[in-house]
């Protein structure tokens, strides 16, 4: 007996070491994330990645060359550009041909702010919920990310109208969102704005988003509390909210520490300029903007056979007024087979230049402009007239001795139908070429249709009214069943 | 307790029936009596005669009363002795009866007390009575009484008094001498080990018994012996049967398993002139598909287990290296490029390149549930077991084995030599109503058009080299052996320059057990060390180079890089294959392999064990780009030499604690197995590049570059627990029932679903042993029924794939605002899980005529579900996709059909042959969301996994003369619909594949052959260029067989320029069934012959055995295919070497 018992505890031992290796399995098979990356869960959990995860959404929009394409294929929407080589795959965005199917279209607006839009969320469902990170970090973060939903969204709206809001991280909720009115998303819009309003801060930030940079020297490239203002004041303005509109821009416009509209036309858009609100940092080095490498042609340009084959359209030229020094300072001429081709030259270093001009989002120009809309649309015409004038003014050569040479001011005393033409004009030759102002401005004024009936005729395309919108990339409907085609779109 | 029950019974046995045994020993027609005959010299009748007087001398007869009483014989017996000794009785009744009473006065217990009380009774019966209760017994003889022990009750004690030595010599069923047997003096633990004449002697056994002789590869025999008469043995081969394989966590004999699994020795493969011993696996196994890629042992090789199981996720099986589980893919799995432009293909060196074929004793390939299912989440793809070679006991051997081979390109494609280039030229232009431009130099007269130049002859022309030198030492006694060795191998490809691959490797091993053999140690460590110097990039498909293109090499060794100044500069390697031999790309590797195993009995039949492994595989990469390889024109714009370097390492433990439990029961036999495992894996990559190198004598030193990067980077962990167990019952060893199962965790899925359980259950029935199958069909005398099903999984996913991570972009000179950004890489679903494939095994064993013919059978179909695919998002989410499991089935299912046979086993001559064949079939059954998925173009349900859509090819328009398809509606056109006409599916999917091998001996003289055959579906090479169209590139001459006027019948379209006309055809063509051929081909694998020498003459040089022998490899391949190489079946990669070797063995 005593025998069978040393046997059994022998063998209880056994187990028991065998046992003993099988607890703490759990534990031992959770392995950490690699040193390499970062992970979701932990990415908020101190400034430094923090920082890191916000600052990769511009870098990936200066990556992607947001602005650029923006500006590019919305201006060949409209009427400012006209395309040279008809085979080329931009030709249904100049013909107003988009189709849901098209694979070569190289551009879907889609499919490059809803990317972003997921980091955007996921920067704010992290922030809010993060207990580790300084609070002045967090909410210069947070302020950001509640402007960027915002300014994403407003682009989505205008190109598609009706569009999914997507406002977690969490892609099973996202891939069955429906459509919310536009009304809905521009309610979001303000909210997130109102938001972005209390946390950002009034200078422009450093990368650590705790010390600021004096206004002479300050690096304009992520928004401030004057950028949340100007975007509301453009949003206030597409929903015709004139009082609105009006004090917000005010607001940017009175802050004369940070913005001056007293500059010459050439140094508009160098980097970092004080007409500058919003810019977007190249992230290589010796890079410009990206705006810069679209519109400018080259020697050989435009060419027939390639995508380079643009031009400013003569509609365009023929418009800037006499002695509109934006014509002779922004645009200029390149002779190609003998003929003069016209292009954009806000922007003039190329990339691998020394680095002297960012992409602008958002700048002091248009808030003039929003005004002075806000006040001839709320029957305070002359100070409306007044803010058209400060950019006429700086329109004007004031070396240029003939007066009959020279940009004129407007008369204070236009009628309100005579001020909205100025302002029609002046928003066109102030905003060519910029970041789909032509786009939306022809959208809202609902003029698109008058305007663009001819303007696609002359391009070779047929102009229908449901092609203000974009069609959404079939391939969203085919995964998400719950979304639809936009009216008059095949699916 | 019930093995000291065992003991004791033995002992019995052993005592009690030396008769019997010797009477079974000497059978008349049993092969051993003709040998004990043969051996002694002595006539068989006598022979038994002296037998059976030796076995009465072990009962030693001492006359211990030798008076003869004068009283005269009194009949009866009057004794009143109470509690006498036994002596002083038999003396009374000695003095009594008048018999002589004999007895052996050893076995008489002399202090033994007895009470004897008759009146008259007869001697019997007074004897009767006086050893009535002891183990004694007696025999009257005449007048003479022989008193000796009861046979059967003979005390141990006495046994263990005599002591004699047995000395004996074991050989095989030929006569030659088997070292390393061990023999053993049944019921006790004395023994000894044959040494490399095959003799042993063993001291102190009883003086007569039995001996039980085992040895790995033999059936075990018993022995009846009698000390002074040297024991012969002569040991039988195994049956195919009785041999034991290597299982996961154990060993079993192959009679008794359940299992679909193939054992191959390590002698087929270290027979192969092949470093890679995977390659030496082709064929040997049913249901184990390899295809080499390229003719360089070091490339990658396709290979399957039973098929493919996963559609997006790893197929590679799982290896196991004598229980440490080795990582066979080379790093960079996360999507980090390493050194780029490896040769032969993207994906780098094969990691099983660094185990070397000559420490490998045997290799097992798993198959199905029964065997698999003990791994788990790892081995749904199959399972290969490595095991190396250990050491025997014995007397110390040292062996050599030395070989040398010479290896050439197997097969030169016929190209157009330069008339027929310079016409073809011409006629494209002409077909195009072109003028010939003045830039094709190659046909205008620029280029000498009396040159003709085969390039197959300058660029793989050359001969290979393989070298293989190999020393080991071994021995050790029966309870602690040893080994040690040392392996170099080198090869050369055969490129002309300096390169080649090479692998020194040192390997020992360590057995001990304690005295009373119930605690086991073992330990053994390998390290092999590479070094692999070869062209960057396959420089093959330069053969096309045009056939008058002028030398690639100038006079003074440089570069030709203006062929033909002012009109085109040579520029890229692309147009000079001299440059991609002067890139090079260098391998080191260093892989550590260790491991242990420490075990103890704790109670009869429950062994506590634990094993222990480590490997960690290093290479450092680099790649240079020279001043050489840079043409004249880029030095003029500042190109300067530039380097790539990787290091990388995988270093792995695992430790696996397991009770195990056997014992033979009067129910049955048990075999228990209850486990835990714990696996860690750390993975290492990091790439950089220099740039602007000022010297090419600096290239190997980062730091002398101009500019340098990080172009990537990994680390990474993977962790893996499970408990397993088994519980194997075997009754009457007839009926066989096998039950496995593991639970697993992996930190490769989410956190979720972090474990998953797996189970099989198989079982046998050996039907060839009831009793009423041996009447029924008496040829049959193995049969055996085999069934199993169970679970396994596929975990060959990336690690981390469940967790969201933001890692840095790459290519960001400039930080925004100064910060390093972060963007997210994924969407993460914790609830990611291992891909799992249900197996259903349904086998048959046969042997007939003593297993001179073995037939097996397998039945298999695996489906494969919850398959790991990327689910299409919409972009609102932020990503495109999102990694799922999906309930898309793959299913592989197919008959695996082998047959062993030996026609003459038992003459000088023998001949010994297997054949097998694997008919398998890949069948996509269910894939929901196929038609929305990118997954549609390639995936068809109801057809392969590794098919494609195409077009179905109808022929060469004899008006049009171009390439001409059917649309979906039947209709034929040139120009097909991208969308709508790909309706046609293939696969090069092999419809099946296999092996054939015979091995012919006679006397000394040994011969084996091996084919290996498939029959696939293989791209015709004639269809890889557009005939004539690129400059300073040649054609097949099978593109001759051009349409050339209305009304021809042609296989190749009309030949012209004008890329409106051919190239929507063309490339038509080269997405349509009709470039694929069926293609069946055999290759001659393997022959080797070899002679072994004469064991008296050898012996007279001290040495035990020597052997030498020719081989050859890939002799020759018998196909219908004609175009090149039908395994490679490109003309990117070299094809396989034809290679001649020769070599010597000796042992010492």
């Amino acid at each position: 007996m005593r025998k069978y018992l040393n046997q059994y505890r022998k063998l209880f031992l056994g187990l028991f070491i065998v046992g003993m290796f099988t607890g703490g399995c759990k534990k031992f098979i959770e392995v950490d994330p690699p040193v390499t990356a970062i992970t979701d869960g932990n990415v908020y959990d101190n400034d430094g990645s923090a920082i890191s995860a916000l600052m990769g959404i511009y870098t990936s929009m200066s990556n992607e060359r947001f602005s650029g394409k923006l500006s590019f294929y919305s201006e060949l929407s409209a009427d400012n550009l006209t395309l040279l080589n008809l085979s080329a795959a931009e030709i249904s965005y100049y013909q107003n041909s988009l189709l849901p199917t098209d694979q070569r279209e190289p551009y879907k607006p889609w499919l490059e702010i809803y990317p972003q839009l997921y980091r955007v969320n996921a920067a704010i469902e992290g922030l809010t919920e993060a207990t580790r990170v300084t609070s002045t970090v967090k909410q210069n973060l947070l302020g950001q990310a509640y402007f960027l939903r915002a300014f994403f969204y407003c682009y989505l709206t205008n190109f598609y109208g009706e569009v999914p809001l997507a406002l977690t991280k969490d892609y099973a909720v996202n891939n069955s969102l429906t459509k919310s009115s536009v009304e809905n998303v521009y309610n979001q819009i303000v909210s997130d704005l109102q938001k972005a309003q209390e946390l950002s801060s009034k200078d422009y930030v450093m990368g650590d988003m705790i010390r600021t940079f004096t206004a002479a020297n300050a690096q304009r490239v992520t928004p401030n509390y004057y950028a949340v203002k100007a975007l509301q004041a453009r949003v206030y303005l597409y929903q015709k909210k004139w009082a609105d509109a009006d004090a917000a821009a005010s607001e940017v416009i009175n802050n004369t520490s940070l913005y001056k509209s007293d500059i010459p036309l050439k140094n508009v858009f160098l980097k970092n300029s004080t007409e500058t609100i919003w810019g977007l940092q190249p992230i290589a080095v010796n890079n410009n903007s990206t705006e810069a490498d679209f519109f400018t042609l080259r020697s050989g340009d435009p060419n027939p056979t390639s995508p380079m084959s643009h031009y400013l359209s003569d509609d365009l030229m023929n418009t800037f007024q006499t002695g509109d020094q934006r014509k002779v300072q922004w645009t200029a001429i390149i002779n190609t087979n003998g003929k003069d081709y016209p292009y954009a030259a806000k922007y003039k270093a190329l990339s691998n230049t020394d680095f002297v001009e960012q992409s602008i989002l958002m700048r002091l120009g248009e808030q003039y402009l929003i005004r002075a809309e806000a006040r001839i649309q709320n029957n305070n015409i002359s100070s409306g007239i007044a803010d058209l004038n400060v950019l006429r003014d700086r329109a004007t050569d004031k070396n240029e001795q003939n007066q009959s040479k020279r940009l004129k001011l407007l008369e204070t005393n236009l009628s309100k139908e005579q001020a909205l033409t100025a302002l029609n004009y002046e928003r066109r030759v102030e905003l060519f070429t910029e970041v789909a102002h032509r786009w939306f401005d022809l959208k809202r004024s609902g003029n698109i249709n008058a305007v663009m009936t001819p303007a696609t005729a002359s391009k070779g395309g047929t102009w229908s009214e449901y092609k203000s919108l974009y069609p959404i990339p079939v391939s969203e409907i085919q995964n998400n069943s719950k979304l639809t085609q936009n009216t008059g779109y095949p699916n | 307790m019930a093995s000291a029950k065992y003991k004791i019974s033995t002992v019995l046995t052993a005592v009690s029936c030396p008769l019997e045994s010797s009477r079974m020993l000497l059978q008349p027609n049993t092969k051993q009596m003709y040998n004990l005959q043969y051996v002694n010299g002595i006539p068989k009748r006598l022979y038994q005669k002296i037998w059976f007087i030796m076995r009465l001398t072990t009962v030693i007869l001492i006359a211990c009363l030798m008076q003869v009483s004068a009283a005269g014989l009194a009949q009866k017996i009057t004794l009143n002795e109470r509690n006498a000794p036994l002596s002083t009785v038999l003396k009374e009744i000695r003095k009594q009866s008048g018999y002589d009473i004999f007895f052996d006065g050893k076995s008489l217990p002399q202090s033994q007390k007895v009470t004897v009380v008759v009146n008259g009774v007869s001697v019997a019966d007074a004897l009767d009575q006086a050893f009535k209760g002891l183990s004694l017994t007696y025999k009257i003889d005449g007048n003479t009484i022989a008193v000796k022990q009861k046979e059967s009750a003979k005390s141990a004690l006495e046994v263990q008094e005599k002591r004699a030595d047995v000395t004996g010599r074991v050989t095989n069923s030929k006569g030659e001498p088997l070292p390393g047997a061990t023999v053993l003096v049944k019921g006790s633990k004395i023994g000894a080990v044959s040494e490399s004449d095959g003799r042993f002697r063993i001291t102190g056994a009883p003086e007569n018994g039995t001996l039980i002789i085992t040895m790995i590869g033999y059936i075990s025999k018993e022995f009846p012996y009698r000390s002074g008469s040297p024991a012969i043995i002569i040991l039988t081969e195994a049956d195919q049967t009785l041999k034991e394989i290597v299982i996961a966590y154990g060993t079993v004999k192959e009679k008794y398993s359940t299992s679909n699994a193939v054992s191959v020795s390590g002698d087929v493969i270290s027979r192969q002139a092949v470093s890679n011993p995977l390659i030496a696996l082709q064929g040997r196994s049913t249901g184990l598909y390899i295809r080499q890629n390229s003719g360089l042992n070091t490339a990658p090789i396709d290979i399957t287990v039973q098929g493919k199981n996963s559609l997006r996720n790893g197929n590679e099986p799982f290896y196991v290296i004598d229980g440490v589980p080795f990582i066979s893919t080379s790093l960079g799995g996360l999507g980090v490029p390493s050194v780029s432009g490896t040769i032969g293909n993207s994906s780098g060196v094969s990691n099983l390149n660094y185990i070397n074929p000559n420490e490998i004793e045997s290799i097992t390939i798993l198959k199905d549930a029964d065997a698999t299912a003990i791994y788990g989440s790892r081995a749904a793809n199959g399972a290969i077991l490595i095991t190396t070679k250990k050491g025997k006991a014995g007397q110390t051997r040292a062996s050599f084995n030395m070989q040398s081979g010479w290896g050439k390109v197997g097969k030169f494609q016929k190209l157009l030599n330069t008339d027929q280039y310079i016409a073809l030229k011409k006629e494209v232009y002409a077909n195009a109503n072109q003028p010939l431009p003045e830039s094709m130099v190659d046909a205008t007269g620029v280029w000498d058009v009396n040159r003709n130049v085969d390039w197959q002859k300058e660029i793989l022309g050359g001969t290979s080299q393989f070298q293989n030198l190999q020393s080991s030492i071994s021995g050790g006694s029966e309870r602690t052996q040893f080994l040690a060795g040392v392996t170099y191998i080198r090869e050369t490809p055969v490129y002309h320059g300096d390169f080649s691959n090479v692998k020194a490797s040192v390997n020992f091993n360590v057995n001990h057990a304690s005295n009373n053999q119930k605690f086991k140690f073992f330990l053994s460590g390998s390290y092999l060390d590479g070094k692999n110097v070869l062209p960057n990039q396959d420089p093959t498909s330069d053969i096309r180079l045009a056939p008058n293109f002028p030398d690639l090499v100038n006079p003074d060794g440089t570069i030709n890089w203006a062929p033909v100044p002012g009109i085109f500069p040579v520029q890229s390697t692309s147009d000079n294959p001299a440059a991609k031999l002067k890139t090079t790309y260098t391998n080191k590797a260093g892989n550590l392999i260790a491991n242990s195993n420490l075990s103890y009995e704790i109670i009869s039949g429950l062994t506590l064990r634990s094993s222990f492994g480590y490997n960690n595989l290093s290479n450092y990469e680099s790649s240079f780009r020279p001043f050489a390889v840079i043409s004249a024109q880029s030095k003029i714009n500042g190109v300067k030499p530039s380097a790539n370097y990787s290091t990388k390492r995988i270093s792995s433990w695992i430790a696996e604690p397991q009770l195990a439990y056997s014992k033979s029961f009067s129910f049955g036999n048990i075999d228990a197995l209850l486990g835990t495992t714990f696996q860690s894996t750390d993975n290492y990559l990091l790439s950089e590049s220099g740039t602007n190198y000022a010297s090419d004598l600096q290239l190997g030193d980062l730091n002398a570059a101009g500019t340098k990067a990080v172009s990537g980077s990994v680390q990474a962990q993977y962790n893996y627990a499970a408990v397993f167990g088994r519980l194997n019952y075997r009754l009457k060893d007839k009926y066989i029932i096998n039950l496995a199962a593991r639970r697993d965790g992996s930190s490769r899925f989410g956190s979720e679903n972090l474990f998953n359980s797996f189970y099989s259950i198989g079982g046998a029935w050996i039907f060839s042993d009831e009793p009423v199958m041996k009447n029924v069909i008496p040829f049959l005398n193995y049969g055996k029924i085999r069934a199993s099903y169970g679970t396994s999984g596929n975990d060959q996913i990336r690690d981390y794939s469940f967790y969201s991570l933001y890692a840095p972009p790459f290519g960001i000179s400039n930080p925004y605002l100064g910060v390093a950004a972060l963007n997210p890489t994924g969407l993460s679903n914790p609830y990611l899980q291992w891909e799992e494939t249900k197996k259903l095994n349904l086998g048959i064993d046969l042997g007939f005529l003593d297993n001179a013919i073995l037939f097996t059978g397998n039945y298999f179909r695996n489906r494969s579900s919850n398959q790991l695919l990327a689910q299409n998002l919409s972009q609102v989410t932020g990503f495109p996709t999102i990694d799922r499991n999906l309930p898309a089935l793959v299913q592989n299912k197919g008959w695996e059909l082998s047959v062993q046979y030996s026609p003459f086993k038992k003459t000088a001559f023998t001949w010994e042959g297997s054949f097998n064949i694997t008919l398998p079939e890949n069948k996509l059954l269910r894939y929901d969301g196929l038609e929305t998925s990118s997954d549609r173009y390639t995936l068809k349900i109801g057809e392969s996994i590794s098919g494609v859509n195409v077009y179905s090819y109808s022929g060469v328009n004899t008006q049009t003369g171009l390439y001409e398809f059917y649309t979906a509606k039947g209709e034929l056109t040139s120009n097909p619909n991208e969308l709508t006409d790909k309706f046609a599916f293939f696969t090069t999917d092999p419809k099946y594949y296999g092996g054939f091998n015979n091995t012919f001996a006679y006397k000394r003289f040994s011969l084996d052959v091996f084919f290996t055959f498939t029959n696939r579906l293989v791209a015709d090479l004639k269809y890889a260029s557009v005939p004539g169209a690129t400059r300073n590139r040649n054609d097949l001459a099978a593109v001759l067989d051009y349409w050339k006027k209305p009304g021809d019948m042609a296989t190749v379209q009309r030949v012209t320029v004008e890329s409106s006309v051919y190239e929507n055809p063309y490339r038509a063509m080269t997405q349509s069934d009709g470039i694929y051929k069926n293609a069946r081909y055999a290759r001659l694998n393997n022959a080797m012959l070899s002679y072994s020498f004469d064991s008296e003459l050898i012996k007279r040089s001290k040495m035990s055995y020597a052997r030498i022998y020719v081989q050859g490899q890939n002799l020759f391949v018998i196909s219908n295919y004609k175009t090149g190489d039908p395994e490679v079946g490109t003309l990117l990669n070299i094809g396989l070497l034809r290679t001649y070797s020769i070599g010597a063995q000796f042992t010492f």
